[in-house]
């Protein structure tokens, strides 16, 4: 029985050094890539932060330094690509936006988009404000506040005979109009992260194609860091992209870089 | 015949006389040919019978002398003889800078093609007066204010700040002023009045101040000479140190206090007025500045829009000029700036930056240059015109065929670097790695506080549920506790309490029986007498006793014992 408890205490601890030591070597190769960037070899820089998304541990900061180690060696296309990668995981970070708003200087294709409409800017905003994680936690704290705050009415309504419903009726109207609005927000997010992928033009220009087959009639082009929406994937070969709804075609998915 | 002729020859020799009276010319003189240093005198240049005479004179005296006020120009006519003359005075304010004798060289004009030339003036500069020493301190008042200013003659249209410092050796709780919205002579661009100044202490003639700013004023000013700043009333309230005070002194808060009106004494700043040759990138702007400027993309589309960016960053007189107007190709649609100002007063004059953001649409294909974006400041640290520059790359402005076709770079991250728009550096902190299909939902530790939620929901459930029982079975638990919640009563009963709270404990231990248990008090012949005799005693606690009390108590517990009996 001693063996068996002495067993069950010591495996947490023979593997807490091991995840431990993980971490270690992760953040040692960071600073490496970092230290890498800052003497100016990106080339060096950007192998150290794939091989360490290689490892499948990600960050947001993992993303971006990647985005601008591929940025500082001329790839327009995959630092867009990273940055948009870091953006979904802290998309209120200015960083990020600032980042992706001086690429939009180098990107060739340029469509300009009339002005949105307010409410869904102000959407736009919302999802930006309040990204996924962050959503669920709020929804999470406002439950229990709820629940504290109707207990409490609820005792004290019990031990004084006095009755609190309008402001019980109140409050659980304002918390679940907050409540639904995030959980909305927040399950739109996820579902068009999880549902809509979108990719970067990873070449320096890219005919996009009639039909996914070589030789098929080019229908437009596109450059480098130009993003697209991938509607149907064959393989591990072609994707069906659409750029901007109208335009619809078949690229070589070796072209794309998936975010 | 020759009467009439001495006559005439009498008139023309009377005439040519007046005549070279009158001769044209132009002397110098000075107010004092002796003077010190810093005093002021005047230098009066006189242009007698010269039409179209000058109003101002070129001085260059600046290494022996400051002017403080000037130029003041009065014409004045006489007749004499029938004959008009004019003199035309120009007067200068000045002081000296440096002691000795100082030669002022002679003045050259030139009037109608006629020239004209004033005699050199030479003036001994005294050192002047020393500071005499005093043996006794001067008496100094327990409160006065000053005001300081730049330190220093001002430049025409240069924003500067007065300082109104508070000196006090009492103690002040509050003070007032009216604002000042407006001065002759001068663009008033802000009265402060600091209502939580920062203060420091000095000892003056062995008396020791707290110091206080407590008022500011910035100023441009709109002319050159003397510019006079009137004096200002500050009420000051302070801590009343009367040792009498009235009943009317409030006590809850704090102690009296009486006003005191003080008076900041009035000052005359000296405006000089800028020199000569500003060029023509000069707008007016005073103080120190930097510029760049920046162009929005270097290749564009014909018809495309671009924009230039043209920021000054510095301090000054900000608020008080338009950027100089700016001369790009004719190729290009220039619409009129939008101006961004991002600039606050802060201690002396504006600091910030000002953006102007210069719209230009490409008319047709080709490579433009562009000028350096120019512009002029005065800078007075320096006394003089400086003049910056900012670079702007030439622009490429592409057919659209050309642009939709196999054109693939429109900027490299050199070019980028250069306008200044720069991607920002890479994160160096400490970072939170999740695994690469992360997702939040199913996070575990995003689900803390539903957990709590539930448990603190079901916890409340179960208290309501708990009292929601209690509720319903009191009268059961009453029942059950009668004899123990009575026996409390009873038990307090200690014989060195009062006859009247004995009473009414035997009372309410007698009576929390009865209810409890639900007896009804006719329903027992000995309940009824026990109440009667508890009111007579009532309402007549001269009849009480402690053996009284005693008996009445075993009566009660007799009749509670008998009921727990049954």
């Amino acid at each position: 029985m001693k063996r068996m408890l002495f067993i069950v205490f010591l495996i947490p601890l023979l593997l807490y050094p091991a995840a431990d030591l993980d971490s270690y070597n992760r953040e040692t190769a960071f600073k490496k890539g970092i230290s890498a960037y800052v003497s100016e070899d990106y080339a060096a820089a950007v192998s150290i932060f794939r091989q360490l998304e290689s490892q499948g541990k990600v960050s947001w900061e993992l993303y971006y330094n990647l985005g601008n180690a591929y940025f500082r060696e001329g790839r327009i296309g995959p630092a867009i690509q990273y940055w948009e990668k870091a953006k979904l995981l802290a998309p209120s970070e200015k960083d990020i936006s600032y980042n992706l708003s001086i690429a939009e200087k180098y990107r060739v294709d340029k469509v300009v988009l009339p002005d949105m409409f307010p409410l869904f800017r102000w959407y736009e905003s919302m999802q930006k404000q309040f990204p996924v994680h962050l959503a669920v936690r709020l929804i999470g704290l406002m439950l229990f506040l709820l629940a504290v705050t109707l207990g409490t009415f609820r005792l004290h309504a019990r031990m004084s005979g006095k009755s609190h419903k309008g402001a019980g009726i109140t409050l659980v109207s304002v918390f679940a109009v907050v409540i639904a609005l995030l959980a909305a927000v927040s399950a739109d997010t996820a579902y068009e992260r999880k549902h809509e992928k979108h990719a970067v033009i990873l070449d320096e220009s890219v005919y996009i194609l009639a039909e996914p087959a070589e030789g098929a009639t080019p229908l437009f082009l596109l450059h480098e860091g130009s993003k697209v929406l991938i509607d149907k994937r064959i393989g591990e070969e072609w994707a069906k992209v659409s750029y901007f709804d109208d335009k619809v075609g078949w690229v070589r998915l070796k072209h794309l870089g998936e975010i | 015949m020759v009467g009439r002729f001495r006559k005439c020859l009498v008139f023309i020799l009377l005439t040519a006389g007046a005549a070279g009276a009158f001769a044209q010319r132009v002397t110098l003189t000075v107010s004092k040919t002796q003077f010190s240093v810093q005093e002021q005198v005047q230098l009066i240049f006189t242009f007698e019978d010269i039409k179209d005479s000058p109003r101002s004179v070129n001085l260059e005296l600046y290494d022996h002398f400051r002017v403080v006020g000037g130029p003041y120009s009065s014409t004045s006519y006489s007749w004499v003889n029938g004959k008009a003359s004019s003199t035309n005075k120009v007067t200068y304010d000045v002081i000296a800078l440096k002691p000795g004798r100082i030669r002022i060289p002679a003045y050259e004009f030139t009037v109608k093609n006629q020239i004209y030339k004033t005699e050199p003036v030479t003036v001994n500069v005294t050192k002047g007066p020393e500071p005499q020493a005093s043996d006794a301190p001067e008496a100094l008042p327990a409160m006065f204010i000053q005001v300081t200013g730049p330190g220093r003659a001002v430049y025409q249209g240069e924003t500067f700040t007065l300082h109104y410092y508070l000196y006090t050796s009492e103690n002040v709780l509050n003070y007032t002023t009216n604002p000042v919205s407006t001065l002759e002579g001068f663009i008033v661009d802000r009265f402060k009045l600091n209502e939580s100044p920062t203060s420091g202490r000095q000892i003056i003639n062995g008396k020791e101040y707290l110091i206080a700013g407590i008022a500011s004023l910035t100023l441009t000013p709109t002319m050159t000479g003397s510019g006079v700043i009137v004096p200002k009333t500050f009420r000051i309230s302070i801590k009343s140190t009367s040792k009498t005070r009235s009943i009317w002194d409030d006590p809850f808060f704090g102690n009296a206090s009486e006003d005191v009106t003080l008076v900041a004494p009035a000052d005359t700043i000296a405006i000089l007025p800028l020199p000569p040759g500003a060029g023509p990138h000069f707008t007016g702007a005073i103080g120190d500045f930097q510029l760049d400027a920046s162009l929005d993309s270097t290749v564009i589309q014909e018809n495309q829009a671009t924009a230039v960016r043209v920021r000054l960053n510095g301090h000054g007189n900000l608020e008080h000029f338009a950027f100089p107007s700016q001369v790009f190709s004719e190729s290009f649609e220039v619409f009129e700036p939008k101006v961004k100002q991002a600039f606050k007063l802060n201690e002396n004059d504006y600091q910030g930056s000002c953006t102007w953001e210069y719209v230009l649409i490409a008319s047709r294909p080709g490579t433009y240059p562009f000028n350096d974006i120019a512009f002029t400041y005065f800078s007075p640290a320096d006394g003089q015109y400086k003049t910056l520059r900012a670079p702007l790359k030439g622009i490429r402005v592409v057919s659209h065929n050309e642009l939709e076709g196999d054109y693939a770079s429109a900027l490299s991250p050199d070019e980028v670097r250069l306008l200044s728009r720069d991607i920002r550096f890479i994160q160096m902190g400490e970072t939170r790695y999740v695994d690469a299909g992360y997702d939040p939902v199913r996070d575990p530790r995003n689900r803390t506080w539903y957990y709590l939620a539930a448990l603190t929901a079901l916890a409340f459930i179960a208290g309501d549920f708990y009292l929601s029982l209690r509720i319903k079975n009191m009268p059961k638990i009453r029942y059950k506790n009668a004899l123990k919640n009575s026996m409390a009563f009873f038990n307090r009963i200690a014989a060195d309490i009062q006859p009247e709270e004995a009473l009414t404990l035997i009372e309410s231990g007698f009576r929390c029986y009865l209810s409890d248990k639900q007896i009804a008090p006719d329903g027992h012949p000995g309940i009824a007498d026990v109440l009667k005799t508890i009111e007579t005693y009532k309402y007549a606690p001269g009849m009480l006793s402690h053996p009284l009390l005693e008996k009445l108590k075993h009566r009660a517990l007799e009749i509670i014992e008998e009921k727990e009996a049954v």
